[in-house]
């Protein structure tokens, strides 16, 4: 794994926006690069999927209180009604794995060809993503004082 | 410098909040918002507002297309995109149909007033 591999600058991008944008320190990672035919998801998961050059899949899976306190500090300054909590809560998601895909790209991308991403999902209430059967993934495992991130980069 | 009347368009309600905050906070106001391209059309229609934040990547019609479009018919818009690192190409074919600058998510306040008098100083009517 190099420095320029998606794999290795997503955690990598990750660490950094926790840190710089939410003051939230990666105590400590690990990482795997193996097949998979299931993903395994904890409280919120965001996926977005990259066409164009570079072709990849990404799921940010995060433990209940990592996400909670991430939310907090991306929304601290903001009103939000508490009928716009969910709403508030999803799209928080998808704003951060659409900065730290894009951040990503932008350190991986050698080329001047098109990439696009799609619009971010975020998803809440599932347990697991069934995959191509031995499909390759990149696995890593964040750890903060506030829970742990899963990161999923599927090829 | 005036203060401008701003559309924002982008399919997130956060991103809506923050720029909305920040423009206020840098003397503009923020006259409509809304979350998808075919939106966007309609609300300039209705609004005809000075300057545009447009979101690159929505369901629905993308910020490209809907900037296209609205540029179509009213060539004198002044439209900024808002999108993240990585998508460098998507910007470029924006500018080349008639966005007038860009700004990169996460988004700070000074690097959005700058790139609005920007704008402003260099398209204004």
């Amino acid at each position: 794994m190099t420095e320029h591999s998606p794999n290795w600058a997503m955690s990598s991008t990750v660490i950094d926006f926790f840190s710089t944008e939410l003051m939230i320190e990666t105590t400590s990672t690990t990482s795997e690069l193996n097949t998979i035919q299931k993903m395994e998801l904890n409280y919120l998961t965001s996926l977005i999927n990259v066409e164009g050059s570079i072709k990849m899949f990404v799921a940010l899976s995060y433990d209940k209180g990592l996400f909670n306190e991430i939310f907090a500090r991306y929304t601290a300054d903001l009103d939000i009604a508490e009928d716009e909590q969910e709403e508030a809560l999803t799209d928080s998601a998808g704003d951060i794995i659409n900065i730290i895909v894009g951040n990503t790209l932008a350190d991986v991308n050698e080329t001047d060809k098109k990439i696009i991403m799609s619009p971010p999902l975020v998803i809440t209430a599932a347990q697991q993503i069934a995959c191509q059967r031995n499909s390759l993934f990149y696995k890593a495992n964040l750890i903060t004082k506030y829970g742990a991130l899963d990161v999923y980069l599927l090829k | 410098m005036d203060s401008l009347r701003v559309m924002v368009v982008d399919d997130s309600s956060i991103t809506i909040k923050k720029l909305t905050q920040i423009l206020e906070q840098i003397g503009h106001s923020v006259i409509c918002s809304c979350k998808t391209g075919t939106e966007a059309l309609a609300y300039y229609q209705q609004y005809q507002p000075d300057m545009v934040t447009m979101d690159i990547t929505m369901p629905d019609m993308d910020g490209i297309e809907a900037t296209r479009q609205i540029i179509n018919r009213f060539p004198k818009a002044l439209i900024i995109m808002v999108t993240s690192h990585g998508q460098e190409q998507m910007v470029i074919e924006s500018i080349d149909i008639g966005a007038k600058g860009y700004i990169l998510k996460p988004i700070k306040a000074d690097k959005l007033a700058e790139m609005i008098n920007q704008v402003y100083e260099k398209y204004k009517l």
